[in-house]
Parts: structure tokens; sequence; C-alpha cells
């Protein structure tokens, strides 16, 4: 984990077959999108570190050297220096049994082909009954969930070769049921505290929180002492909106003026935090950021001018 | 049932939901003792994400279920014309015996996959010629196996696999072969 503080970065989740991605190419060999090279290309030495997010290439065995060449062609343009992985399948927040050993040796392949310095993981479930869901949902708020949770965290963070940091999960459009009493950012500190597991907060994940719960103005920033700041090491901000009523986490590249303040209010906070992160800004089909997305990257370095200096 | 599994059932089963709206959902107490922390606004919103989600799943080589199952759904629209976006198609797939075979998740093994299910729900219900359906499943299948060689969903037992090539043979009239030949799909009559 790195000791000194990184500046803003970036997050992009890469899909197979997005506009920002990856390309399947049986015969030349899989590629990074032309927006995705194009993008690490020229702003990469731009940022202070760059996660991606892993996304599975098929339905098939999960085989490291599927992804070899796609990731090498991404990972060969790519000028920045601290990288991280985001993933998508560790199912913290599952009670259920769940079999993460070719997970892990995947993941840990790719930890040491590609140097990522940590890994990113919700605290949720990306999947449940064994099919996969829209948009990952927060974990069982009640006291066997934790449990489970606990030995989840536990389970990957002795089997990944670098350290496993938990990140808050969203509370989306309404799709995001809560069964069980557990405050939700009691529940991660709890859990931190068990596992010693460092945290993402992501901002808009937060928001959404208390916006699920009816808070609205300056009560969205209730609470804060109930998070796990201590354990905080990364910051997540990814564009946001209010449509008819309900906090949506669009991941759209334009951030809330609440998102940028409640990023001030924990740059302020949180003693062992390292990295604030911009997820998935918009790339036009020059892979530059699109106006609104270059709009909200030069803000939220404005906001964090004084915490990286 | 864990109140996990009881989550899933009520975000994919709509029978699920009437019942435990009705209160004759069948749970454990202490699973019952803990429902009431759901609120109902938010099942309903995820389940209708996971019915759009269901039809929208694109998977490389076959698109989506609506792309893979042309023919069979035109028939669904045919019979339900007031289900201008499909919605109530995925919620009676998703509610079916059919569905509950389906399994995707990445690491793991075993189930049906999304598209096995969908087709032995189409046949249950009887939707369109079943000449058509089988020839729709069985495109879409072999797409699926020239894009994943070792595919975490179970491959049916009529799928032959041998020396690298993969095929299976539709008996109707006329005969007709669905192979992978190296990295190309082959679909035609057996003359």
């Amino acid at each position: 984990m790195q000791a000194d503080r990184l500046a803003v970065g970036v997050g992009l989740d890469l899909t197979w077959g997005g506009p920002v991605g990856f390309r399947r190419d049986p015969t030349r060999g899989d590629t990074a999108s032309p927006r995705l090279a194009r993008f690490v290309e020229t702003q990469g030495a731009e940022l202070s570190h760059l996660f991606v997010s892993w996304q599975p290439r098929g339905r098939g065995e999960l085989c490291a050297t599927d992804y070899y060449a796609a990731w090498d062609d991404l990972f060969a343009r790519v000028t920045t220096s601290v990288r991280a992985l985001h993933h998508t399948a560790l199912n913290l927040g599952t009670m259920e049994p769940y079999d993460r050993r070719a997970i892990f040796a995947l993941t840990n392949a790719l930890v040491e082909r590609y140097h990522f310095a940590w890994i990113n993981e919700d605290l949720g479930l990306w999947s449940i009954g064994g099919k996969p869901l829209p948009y990952p949902m927060p974990p069982l708020f009640t006291d066997d969930g934790l449990r489970a949770a606990v030995r989840n965290v536990r389970e990957c963070q002795a089997a990944l070769a670098v350290p496993v940091v938990v990140e808050f999960p969203g509370f989306s459009e309404r799709m995001s049921p809560t069964l069980g009493t557990w405050h939700a950012y009691d529940y991660l500190r709890a859990l931190c505290d068990e596992t010693g597991a460092p945290a993402t907060l992501d901002v808009g994940h937060l928001l959404s929180y208390q916006w699920s719960r009816g808070r609205r103005g300056e009560a969205l920033f209730d609470d804060l002492d109930r998070l796990p700041l201590e354990h905080a090491f990364e910051l997540h901000l990814a564009g946001a909106g209010i449509v008819d009523g309900a906090f949506v986490d669009a991941h759209h590249g334009r951030l809330l003026a609440e998102q940028l303040e409640l990023c001030a209010r924990l740059l302020a906070r949180c003693p062992n935090l390292r990295a604030v992160t911009f997820e998935d800004p918009i790339l036009d089909e020059c892979g530059e950021l699109e106006l609104a997305s270059a709009h909200s990257l030069r803000a939220l370095r404005d906001v964090t001018q004084e915490w990286v200096s | 049932m864990t109140a996990e599994r009881v989550l899933a059932l009520l975000i994919h089963s709509r029978s699920a939901r009437e019942r435990w709206r009705a209160g004759t959902l069948d749970v454990a107490p202490e699973v019952a003792a803990l429902l009431w922390t759901l609120d109902p606004t938010a099942i309903e919103a995820t389940a209708a994400a996971v019915r759009r989600h269901v039809l929208e799943r694109t998977h490389t080589g076959v698109g989506t279920l609506v792309d893979a199952f042309p023919q069979t759904i035109a028939a669904w629209r045919s019979r339900h014309p007031e289900d201008r976006d499909l919605d109530e198609l995925s919620a009676a797939f998703l509610d079916s015996a059919a569905a509950a075979c389906w399994c995707e998740t990445p690491g793991h093994t075993g189930g049906s996959s999304l598209e096995e299910a969908f087709y032995e729900f189409a046949t249950a219900e009887q939707l369109g010629e079943p000449s058509v359906r089988k020839r729709e499943w069985y495109t879409a299948l072999i797409k699926m196996l020239a894009i994943d060689r070792a595919p975490t969903w179970t491959v049916p037992a009529y799928v032959h696999r041998r020396a690298g090539t993969t095929w299976l043979l539709d008996d109707g009239d006329p005969p007709t072969i669905f192979a992978t030949v190296g990295d190309r799909i082959l679909i035609g009559p057996v003359a």
C-alpha cells in the first residue's frame, strides 16, 4: 500500500464490447478499445493512480491467460505508475456458500502481471441466488450478515496478494433493498474494526444511503463520525443525479455539488486517506474527457488541492 | 430457507412477492421476523430492474434474449400485444421453474445458461413453432460454445464434443447440423 498521499486518480469500468473497454478479436488477439487506448496514452501521466474494474470476458471457466491479450494491450499504453483493481465478483456481502478459489487464482495472476497495489471491492452482492444483479445490493444488515461479511473479507485478505479495500455500497434508484436494522455506517465501521480492512468511502454511495433514509440538505452529511474514518484509504466520486426524486448512482461524469462538499468534509476527517478517485468519466470518440467530466475533474482537483499539498 | 435466499426469491419471483404481500409466504420464523425491515417499494424497484436486466443482458456472440429468440418472442408479442416492453414476458420467465435453473456467477460451474432456461420456459409456454424455437436455441447454443470452449453453464447432453469440434443435430425436416469448426460456425442441412 502506498505510504504517501496520492493526488486525484481515475477509475474506469472496462466492459467487453463497450466504447471504453475491450474488443474481442480471435484472430489478432483482444485489444483495448480505441477510446480507452487514447485516454490512457495521452492523459495517464497526469493521473496519480488508475484503477480498472474487472468484468468477466465471457461465461467460460476463469483463466487469467484469457485476459492477457487485452490487458497487455491496455497496460502497455498506461503511463500511470500506481494501479489498482476494482473487483466485481468477490460478493463480500453474501451469507451463502460462495466458492472464490477460481476468482482468487485469476485475481492474483492479474495482480502479479499488472502490478496492482490494492484491490477494491464493494461490500455487497453482485449476484444473488446464482443470478447476476444489474446493480450491486447491500449486504444483509443483521448480526448474521455482519459475521458473514467479516468471514468473507478475512477469506479474501488471506487469499489475495495485495490489500483488500472494502467499499461502502451504493443505494441507487430505490434498487437497494435493505434487510436488517444495522445503520450502514456502523456496519462498515464494525467490519473494518473486526478485519482491519482499509475502506473506500464512495461519496455518492454515502449520499445515496442518507437520501434513501429521507435525509435532505445539511442532513445528508449527518452521521459521518459513525463511519470508519480511521480506516478510510480511498474516496470514490462517480457522476450522480436526482431523477424523479430518487438518487441515481449514474456514473455519467457529472458530480453533484453535494458530492464535492462531502468530499471536502471527509478529506478533513480521514487521517489515513491516501487516494481520491474520479470514477467513470465519460470519454469522447477521441478518448478525451467530455466537457462535463472535464469540469468535474477540475472541480475535484480544486477541492483536493490543499489536501494533496 | 435463509434470509438471503428469501431475498433472492422476492427479487426474482412475482408469485413470491404476491405471497409476501398477502402474508402467506412460507418462511422460517427468524426470517419472517426480519422481513418487516424490507421496504416493499425497494423490492418492487429491484425486481423491475432485474426484469429489464434479463432482457437487456448481452452475451458475446448471441446478444440479448430478444436477439437470440426473435421468432419465439414474436409469438409472445402476438399472444400478448399489450406487453410492448416485454416486462410481462420477463416476469413470467423469472417466475418459472426453468429460470430457477439459470445460474451465472463468475468462477462457478453448473446450472443452465440464460438462453437454455429461456428455451425451456418458451417450450413450457408453447411459444411459437417448436421447430423454429428449437432452431433458435440450437443456433444460440452453438454460438455460445464457439465463444466459450469451457463454459461454466452445463452443456446439454445432446451436444457432442470431440477433437476440437463441437456439434449437435436437429433431427427435424430436413435434419440440420450445428457445429463449430475451429473458430467458425457451421449450420446447415444434412444431405
